[in-house]
């Protein structure tokens, strides 16, 4: 199958006045748009081919502005097992297998959602618009992700206050929803993330090839929620998304924000679940 | 069939599982929604649709329409090809037209997938995707003539179509005469050959040759109404100003399947 794709990803990688592979800092990462996104982008992603999808300008400046001030005016909290990083929404990752804290996500998904849709207002929220892409791009379509028959919360925003990071760590949805078919059934968890606003200097996404077992991950972050990047060898790949660039990227690799230096990074953020070339993506936050 | 008074009735309110399965289920005929787009935005809407530019239907003219109907392809192999070819750049084309503002089709799509169980999608046919998010204008004066929506005499002998149990029609009214321009329907469903052979040469049948509509309902701009499009339904004429809609179908195939969508 990798042999099938390599022409869209040639095509990919090679489309005129765009970087082609090689350019600095730009290894690995297949530049497309809005009108170009395609099923084999998300296939070469899944498999491993390429390690971040940047749909350049997937909503205008216009959008960006009134998004981000909507967004501040509903007001940013902080997650309730990260204090550190601020979001609207609730991330499933946060009810960290506590009973409780799995019924209020379920019982506040609505809501989030439409929160969501009422921070972005009168524009269109950018998450709904990319999983009316995805279901047309992709095949066998894609929806909203149910977990033991409830809908998911999708279209989480999250804040990286200027001076401090993301933590280097991997999204596992197993590790999230254990023992689940849901989540056992995925094969490759990519994260997608619209930029609204971003600083002038750093809020860099970091990646690295390595992937990292759960065991060593939760050996090696040390109670925290990820693992310092400076730990870490320099990263593989570095990319500064522009405002208005929607990002998916392998979410099973090692991750992390480097530091916006003048002012808060925001993003909407949700996973995208691939679990075969026939069958639907589902998408959560 | 005939269905009791009580059951041919209309629901107002808002756009939830209850209300989505009291119209699958045919309780309700008509699930209306007020202000599913706001005034302001319905404006902005017909100003970028308008910009955006209308053409008429290829086979009911004076209808014009942005994108392209499945009904239009009438099975010519050729336009079904056309059809499948612009799907997903008409699509796209809406989403421009209706920026910044989101595209309600768009919108309406994430809602079903929140909220009907087993989800939504937009309807594949021969392994393609389907268009979906028509928009349509009838100048003032012009009828739509009284049709139903039968998507299996458009793609017959498929299991896409087989399997279909039932067909909502789903139009956002972004700008509707304030006098006339009514939704009207029929409590009779007729068969599709009773129906080609009374339409005769016109793509519906005239509405001078049926008796009064069972139900009216005059949309005001900004609802969403859906209803069950296999029942014999028209518009009458508007006064004054054009009428402007985006549309689609609603397929259903039982609580535990997926919805899907398509125009």
């Amino acid at each position: 199958m990798a042999q099938a794709l390599a022409p869209a990803l040639e095509q990919a990688l090679d489309r005129p006045g765009q970087d082609r592979p090689g350019t600095a800092g730009h290894d690995h990462v297949l530049k497309t748009s809005r009108a170009h996104l395609s099923a084999d982008h998300l296939r070469l992603l899944a498999q491993g081919a390429v390690r971040i999808i940047q749909v350049g300008g997937f909503i205008g400046p216009q959008a960006c502005g009134i998004i981000s001030r909507g967004a501040v005016a509903l007001g940013y909290e902080p997650y309730l097992n990260v204090s550190q990083v601020r979001r609207i929404g609730m991330a499933y990752y946060e009810t960290g297998h506590e009973p409780a804290l799995v019924e209020r996500y379920f019982a506040t998904a609505r809501q989030c959602q439409e929160r969501l849709r009422q921070a972005c207002d009168p524009v269109g929220s950018p998450v709904d618009t990319a999983r009316c892409l995805l279901d047309e791009t992709w095949p066998a379509g894609a929806h909203l992700q149910t977990l033991a028959g409830r809908k998911m919360f999708v279209g989480l925003s999250r804040m990286v206050e200027p001076r401090t990071t993301f933590l280097a760590h991997h999204d596992v949805f197993a590790d999230d929803a254990p023992g689940m078919p849901e989540s056992e059934s995925v094969l490759a968890q990519f994260a997608a993330n619209v930029y609204v606003r971003m600083p002038e200097r750093g809020g860099e996404l970091l990646m690295w090839h390595a992937t990292m077992s759960v065991a060593e991950f939760d050996a090696r972050r040390q109670g925290a929620y990820g693992i310092d990047p400076r730990a870490l060898p320099p990263p593989d790949v570095v990319l500064r998304p522009a405002a208005g660039d929607l990002l998916i990227f392998d979410a099973r690799r090692l991750h992390a924000v480097a530091p916006p230096e003048d002012q808060a990074r925001l993003a909407l953020s949700f996973f995208i679940a691939y679990r075969g070339d026939d069958e639907p993506l589902t998408c959560w936050s | 069939m005939m269905l009791p008074t009580s059951e041919w009735m209309s629901v107002e309110g808002e756009l939830n599982l209850r209300n989505l399965r009291a119209l699958t289920a045919h309780q309700v005929q008509v699930l209306r929604i007020p202000r599913f787009v706001g005034s302001a935005a319905c404006a902005d809407l017909a100003g970028g649709l308008r910009s955006t530019g209308y053409s008429d239907y290829r086979n009911a003219p004076s209808v014009g329409r942005i994108g392209m109907s499945y009904f239009e392809t009438e099975r010519k192999p050729e336009i079904v090809e056309h059809y499948f070819a612009t799907a997903l750049a008409n699509v796209s084309l809406l989403r421009m037209a209706c920026a910044p503002h989101p595209f309600p089709v768009d919108t309406l799509r994430c809602l079903f997938d929140e909220l009907w169980p087993a989800g939504c999608g937009v309807q594949v046919l021969y392994g393609r995707k389907m268009f979906v998010g028509l928009s349509r204008r009838m100048a003032p004066g012009v009828p739509l003539l009284a049709h139903h929506d039968m998507f299996g005499r458009h793609a017959p002998g498929t299991p896409e179509a087989a399997s279909l149990v039932s067909q909502f029609a789903i139009n956002v009214y972004v700008e509707v005469p304030e006098a006339g321009g009514e939704l009207a329907l029929w409590r009779d469903e007729i068969t599709d050959a009773e129906f080609l052979e009374r339409r005769g040469p016109h793509y519906g049948i005239p509405l001078g040759e049926l008796g009064p509509p069972d139900f009216t309902v005059k949309p005001q701009d900004g609802d969403l109404i859906l209803f069950n499009a296999r029942k014999l339904h028209a518009v009458l004429p508007g006064v004054g100003r054009d009428r402007l809609t985006l549309s689609a179908f609603l397929g259903y195939r039982g609580p535990d399947e997926r919805l899907t969508v398509w125009s």
